[in-house]
């Protein structure tokens, strides 16, 4: 069922099981998960069915990155990269998807306040439920398995003893070709969840308070208020779960003081910490590549191309393995995304020189920049707070304050000076590296990806963490947090698969719970 | 600034000293340095002698360079096997980590020895 939230009595109180917030893909796939198990499900929505400018004004706030001596500001990231409409952000997401590797829920001693509570092993069979929520294939990622005695593969195969890797990432859509849009699920499950006897979707309301009982150990209910409307409404259960995204689940804890003054969960100062997104750093760099050499042996460097198994649109991107990162002590990285130059630019006479070196090998392309997408380590000075201005419906508006560090920089580096050897080793390729670290900083975009972790991070303790290995918050018993803010590590790969994995499981424990 | 060039250019030059140890002659049974620089030359090309003079700017000498491409092709049969043998050495360099940068450029340190052995002789023609 839909309810148009503005068109609710003011005053009026619901009663759900489940109450969740949020309707992208964590909470959608929550609802979808529990719908037909015997709960009654509230999925409230501050947006409609379509974008509201609005609605979508609520969410603005300050965005800061700064570190390597170097600070830049960028306003409209926050309104950028999240939508606040029925589908959340996958109605504009790129679709990419790909499991996180094992390494990153281990804790590295390289990687400071790294590890989570649960292992890939614990998600693995959450990651094969999400598969259908997005639309892309069941999971088997790795492509030794996935390509052995096929001639064709998605990236250059350095072989066995390499240090890089193919990371598989599979696209959601349902269009095999993979030329339409990625999987919107708004769109994909407005009509079920319509449908759906047990669940209740509230379009167009705001959560704007989350109130605790006088002990501050539960949740008793949520405040809703509409823009529109101007009425407040609200919805009481016996579990909630806040899945706005790792922005706004931040905002929320922190806004609702009025039991703990310093928010919810947050008696330990850590809802807003360990802030990450994925700093994309653009390599000055260039390759030659003998690509001749390479579509003779179907072995192309960079690729987007249809599974020959699987018939669906996939994408290779370059990783450092797993075992050499651990002796490398780098943070994850992927290096894809070139942008290629064709026919040959050299700029100087040393790459102009650098170019002749191929000649006779059949190079035809010169490739001018690479991007190396290098996870965010965790960082407790990397956060989110609360400034004191508001917004439309009176809640604090966001100060976002993002850290970029000589870490990030250095494995960005060493991944991709791995990646040039084993170019030159076989043959196929050569690197430049002409960068500082304040080069570095000004060339990366200053949103950091459109990933935004971490924020209410899982952990085995309250001491270092905001939620448990089951996403509750510590400390409150009825109080869950579903999508990337619980994300211990940020890995290389974009967050959605494994917010629906991970959401996937919650609904397992909900479900458990009642 | 980054600086790991420094610290790359240092090792390159160690392990140069290392592998010439030797009476710094330019002739071997594959023939004389200049001879030696012909068939590199023929086998990887010229365009490198840029980088093969930056090399001899920040690393070794020219002695260094020629007294360890002698000391190469005097255990090597013909110039075929001298070729293969430096491609094999190059690949070796690289998955070790041997690698240095020229111009901003990454090089196996073995390589980088090539292009300075083509620039001492002639260079690109």
């Amino acid at each position: 069922m839909l309810i148009d939230s503005t068109e609710v009595p003011e005053g009026k109180i619901f009663e759900h099981d489940v109450c969740i917030v949020g309707a992208g893909a964590a909470g959608i796939t929550l609802a979808k998960e529990l719908e037909g198990s015997g709960l009654s499900v509230a999925l409230l929505e501050s947006g409609g069915l379509e974008n509201d400018a609005a609605v979508w004004d609520l969410y603005t706030g300050k965005w800061e990155v700064a570190g390597l001596g170097q600070r830049r500001d960028h306003n409209q990231t926050i309104k950028l990269t999240r939508l606040h409409y029925f589908g959340g952000t996958t109605n504009h997401w790129g679709g990419f998807c790909s499991p996180y590797d094992a390494i990153d829920f281990e804790v590295r001693d390289w990687v400071p306040d790294s590890g989570w509570p649960i292992s890939l092993t614990d998600l693995e069979e959450y990651y094969e439920r999400a598969c259908p929520y997005v639309n892309v294939p069941s999971f088997n990622y790795d492509p030794e398995e996935e390509y052995r005695g096929h001639r064709q593969r998605p990236l250059y195969d350095f072989g066995p003893e390499s240090t890089i890797g193919t990371k598989m990432f599979h696209r959601a859509t349902d269009d095999p070709s993979g030329r339409g849009v990625p999987t919107h699920l708004g769109e994909k499950f407005q009509a079920d969840l319509e449908a759906a006897a047990d669940v209740t979707v509230y379009l167009k309301g705001s959560c704007t308070h989350v109130a605790l009982d006088s002990a501050g150990g539960r949740v008793t209910n949520l405040q809703v208020k509409t823009v529109a409307g101007g009425n407040v409404f609200e919805i009481a259960a016996k579990h909630f779960v806040l899945a706005a995204g790792g922005l706004e689940n931040t905002r929320l804890l922190l806004h609702s003081d009025d039991v703990h003054p310093t928010g919810i969960g947050n008696h330990k100062d850590l809802v807003g910490r360990y802030f990450m997104g994925h700093a994309h750093f653009t390599m000055d760099a260039g390759l030659f590549f003998a690509i001749k050499a390479q579509r003779k042996r179907n072995l192309p460097l960079y690729a987007q191309f249809i599974d020959p198994v699987r018939k669906h649109n996939t994408y290779g991107f370059f990783v450092v393995k797993e075992e050499f990162q651990r002796a490398h002590r780098l943070l994850n990285a992927n290096m894809g995304g070139m942008v290629w130059t064709n026919p040959h630019e050299p700029e100087t006479e040393a790459d102009r020189a650098a170019l002749g070196l191929l000649e006779g090998r059949d190079s035809e392309v010169l490739v001018r920049e690479c991007l190396v997408n290098v996870e965010q380590e965790p960082n407790p000075e990397s956060r989110v707070t609360l400034r004191d201005e508001r917004d439309g419906l009176g809640m604090r508006r966001l100060q976002v304050s993002a850290k970029v560090t000589s870490q990030q920089v250095d494995s960005a580096i060493r991944s991709f000076e791995l990646f040039g050897r084993e170019l030159a080793a076989n043959g196929v390729g050569r690197i430049k590296i002409d960068t500082s670290e304040e080069k570095m900083f000004w060339a990366l975009p200053p949103r950091l990806g459109a990933h935004h972790m971490g924020t209410t991070r899982m952990a085995v303790s309250d001491s270092k963490g905001v939620v448990d290995s089951h996403c509750k918050v510590f400390g409150v018993e009825n109080l869950f947090v579903s999508g990337a803010s619980v994300f211990a590590t940020g890995s290389c790969v974009n967050p959605t698969f494994t917010i629906v994995a991970m959401a996937v499981r919650l609904a397992d424990r909900l479900k458990a719970l009642s | 600034m980054i600086s790991r060039r420094k610290l790359v250019i240092g090792g390159a030059a160690t392990l140069g000293l290392a592998l010439t140890g030797c009476d710094g002659s330019s002739s071997s049974g594959t023939g004389s340095a200049s001879e030696i620089a012909a068939t590199l030359r023929k086998r990887f090309g010229s365009s490198g002698s840029l980088f093969g003079a930056r090399y001899l700017e920040l690393n070794e000498t020219g002695d260094e360079v020629e007294s360890f491409f002698a000391s190469l092709a005097r255990d090597t049969a013909d110039e075929s096997a001298l070729g293969a043998r430096i491609e094999e050495m190059i690949a070796k360099d690289c998955r070790a980590g041997r690698t240095l940068y020229l111009d901003h450029w990454m090089f196996s340190e073995t390589e980088a020895r090539v292009h300075a052995l083509v620039h001492l002789h002639g260079g690109a023609s």
